[in-house]
């Protein structure tokens, strides 16, 4: 009997290690993404914005497999910032289709993942599927892109399916949680030692449990509602002479953001006296500040023993380690009409991105544990049966072991050139059409809005040493043709 | 009153979950159940809007147009000039609007009782040809005679706009997306305005995916 439960396992775990080991050394998708990433993000980081696209895309940084989530997100960003907008939207355009998946399409892990791999199987070894966050935002960028294209009623659909994102958001995360949550039927086999192990593993003063506390202080956005999206479509409904929708998008802002930035608020009280008054709302200057770098994922190996029947056995697990953002500048300086400004932050991204992966954690934890426990076990009785095989069998043993290690690996893909904050300032236009804008201790830049009633200014400052980039473009009543204005940094006299 | 919105929500509420049923997308049109059992041709139902739903609304809106006594001129036997301005597009599709005003042009050109100029716009002129060869009286290129003369274009009374909206709820395990069709047309002597319209057509069907 017992000599049959070895060959069973033997059997099973020499294919399935040499599966593994074929996709390792094949290279899998994952470890594909994350070494793109690497390239791409030494010049990102240092404000190089082209030819970190070109890490990807070559000369027209386009030139990549349309169908890879994770390289458009980071291209189309990249793209944004260095000004080539109608590129980025390819990109954006590229991410999105590939992030079409709602909610009720999801009723399995295989089904959120795309790939029918069973809990032995690694993350790495599928596509990148993206976050839910990473929807809105492709969105929002978009939107964004196309106002400074001057294209409006682009700018308009894009707002409006962020916010069928954000609305959709709260039920696509349950779903999703669910999804993760689910067992296999080797994971319901071996249910006791799994659940003893992650009650192990999960203890309040351990190591696993340390850093979920961590992430857990960052906070979370009630409903995975970003505020500064609901801002940008405010102000977008505000510009096109829409104030009573801006106000209620205002609103929602300000109760996401508890009422702390002062700029939304002020925007709030301007959309409802333009809803109230017969004249629209007054001229504005609206300026979103991207600053630094957002949070990324490491790997965390965890140790730990699984009871089997030979006794305890040493074992590991390796899980995604949530690691915050950096800040490059903080809050940009802004004088209009000899009134001075600072730009406050509305989106915190690290909490952002925290509220998805928190929520998600218990799960990846769960599935990392149920992995490990049937692997040990698997290994254990794969190492029990080659004793007394021969040469051969001890060597696919040993090839299944190695196969089986190699998969232990935590996915650690995002899209983690996201800025650390977005922070916004709105303030009447000025009546000489000129900001000075100021950004950390550099020198500050001498800035000439469009003749437009409302004009959105954007600024990157991606970190202290990289040069900041600028761009502005036109909204609302129109009394010249849109125009975008790409400016270098140029010190003032 | 309220006992037949009531009906209204049932009658609704009824045809919404025989459609939820079913795996496809359907459509269901409030205020005409002839459309909503309308014949499957030219491909399966979307959540977007085709040349099925644009042709249907524009012919709603130009015979709602045309069954006002105001689509005679006041005084007049001549047509109505009209103006297209603004149709904005408030949806999450990348649609464009003149799929609905082209085929109301059509019908009201049709109808005798309306012109439209594409000399003038909401975002420029549709036509710049009509200025463009207002330049050539400069020209001995050209006969004088056959170039336009001062003061021989006619301006618009009528201004048409109008709007798309999209609104989607979830219904159960489905999801519904009803487009709002609505048209104004200003009288642009008083910006009164003169003619009112809406239309709305609700798609019905799985949630599994954004409608866009």
């Amino acid at each position: 009997m017992r000599g049959a439960i070895l060959e069973f396992w033997f059997s099973r775990f020499c294919v399935l290690g040499l599966i593994l080991v074929v996709l390792s050394v094949c290279g899998c998708a994952g470890r594909a993404d994350i070494r793109g990433s690497q390239e791409f993000f030494g010049p990102y980081a240092q404000g190089d914005y082209t030819t970190a696209a070109a890490t990807f895309g070559g000369d027209n940084a386009l030139d990549y497999d349309e169908e890879n989530l994770l390289t458009s997100l980071q291209v189309g960003l990249a793209l944004r910032a260095a000004g080539s907008f109608e590129s980025s939207q390819v990109a954006f355009d590229r991410a999105e289709s590939q992030l079409l998946w709602k909610s009720n399409r999801i009723n399995s892990l295989e089904d959120l993942l795309g790939a029918g791999l069973t809990v032995v199987g690694n993350d790495l070894m599928r596509s990148y599927r993206g976050n839910i966050y990473d929807g809105v935002l492709i969105n929002t960028y978009k939107a964004m892109n196309a106002l400074h294209l001057g294209d409006e009623d682009r700018a308009r659909v894009e707002l409006n399916r962020a916010d069928q994102r954000q609305t959709n958001a709260v039920e696509q995360l349950a779903v999703k949680v669910q999804a993760l949550g689910a067992k296999d039927a080797e994971e319901t086999a071996q249910s006791g030692n799994i659940d003893r192990t992650l009650n192990d593993v999960m203890k309040p003063d351990g190591a696993v449990a340390q850093r979920l506390a961590a992430v857990e202080a960052l906070g979370e956005y009630r409903d995975l509602r970003n505020p500064f999206t609901d801002w940008l479509h405010g102000a977008f409904r505000l510009a096109t002479g829409e104030s009573n929708r801006a106000s209620d998008l205002f609103r929602n802002a300000v109760a996401l953001d508890g009422r702390q930035n002062r700029h939304a608020l002020e925007d709030l009280i301007v959309a409802e006296g333009a809803a109230g008054g017969m004249s629209g709302a007054p001229a504005r200057v609206w300026v979103v500040h991207e600053d630094g770098i957002g949070p990324h994922l490491e790997e965390f190996r965890y140790q730990f023993n699984v009871i089997t029947l030979s006794g305890p056995i040493f074992s590991a697990i390796a899980l995604p380690e949530f690691v915050p953002g950096t800040p490059a500048v903080g809050a940009l300086g802004i004088r209009a009409d000899g009134v001075e400004y600072r730009t406050q932050t509305l989106l915190h991204v690290d909490r952002y991105a925290a509220t998805e992966f928190r929520a998600g954690y218990n799960a990846i934890v769960g599935k990392a544990i149920a992995s490990a426990v049937v692997k040990t076990l698997a290994q254990v009785a794969v190492n029990a049966a080659v004793e007394d095989q021969g040469v051969i069998a001890k060597l696919l043993g040993a090839v299944a072991n190695v196969g089986i290690s190699a998969s232990t690996r935590a996915d650690t893909r995002m899209w983690n050139v996201l800025p650390h904050s977005i922070g916004v300032a709105s303030l009447p236009r000025p009546a000489d059409g000129r900001l000075l804008i100021a950004a950390g201790s550099g020198a500050a830049v001498d800035l000439t809005l469009p003749p437009t009633a409302f004009a959105l200014v954007t600024v990157k400052t991606v970190s202290a040493g990289a040069p900041p980039v600028i761009h502005v473009a036109a909204m609302g009543r129109v009394m010249e043709q849109a125009a975008v204005h790409h400016l270098e940094w140029v010190a003032v006299k | 009153m309220k006992s037949c919105n009531k009906l209204w929500f049932f009658a609704v509420l009824t045809v919404a979950l025989g459609l939820a049923g079913c795996g496809k997308t359907q459509v269901v049109n409030l205020s005409d159940p002839t459309y909503t059992t309308r014949q499957q041709t030219g491909g399966e139902t979307t959540f977007g809007l085709d040349y099925r739903d644009f042709e249907y609304s524009a012919k709603q809106a130009v015979d709602s147009f045309l069954s006002s006594p105001l689509s005679f001129k006041p005084g007049s036997t001549a047509p109505w000039i009209m103006a297209i301005s603004r149709i904005t597009n408030d949806t999450t599709l990348n649609i464009d609007t003149d799929q609905l005003v082209k085929k109301m042009r059509v019908a009201l050109l049709n109808s005798g009782r309306v012109m439209v100029t594409t000399a003038v716009g909401a975002d420029g002129p549709e036509d710049a040809m009509s200025m463009e060869v207002r330049q050539l009286r400069e020209s001995d290129e050209f006969n004088q005679d056959t170039v336009a003369g001062r003061g021989t274009m006619i301006a618009p009374d009528l201004s048409l706009s109008g709007k798309i909206i999209q609104r989607v709820n979830r219904v159960g395990n489905k999801q519904q997306a009803d487009y709002y069709f609505q048209l104004t047309a200003t009288n642009i002597e008083t910006g009164l305005a003169y003619w009112e319209f809406e239309e709305v057509i609700a798609k019905l069907g799985p949630n599994d995916d954004f409608v866009w």
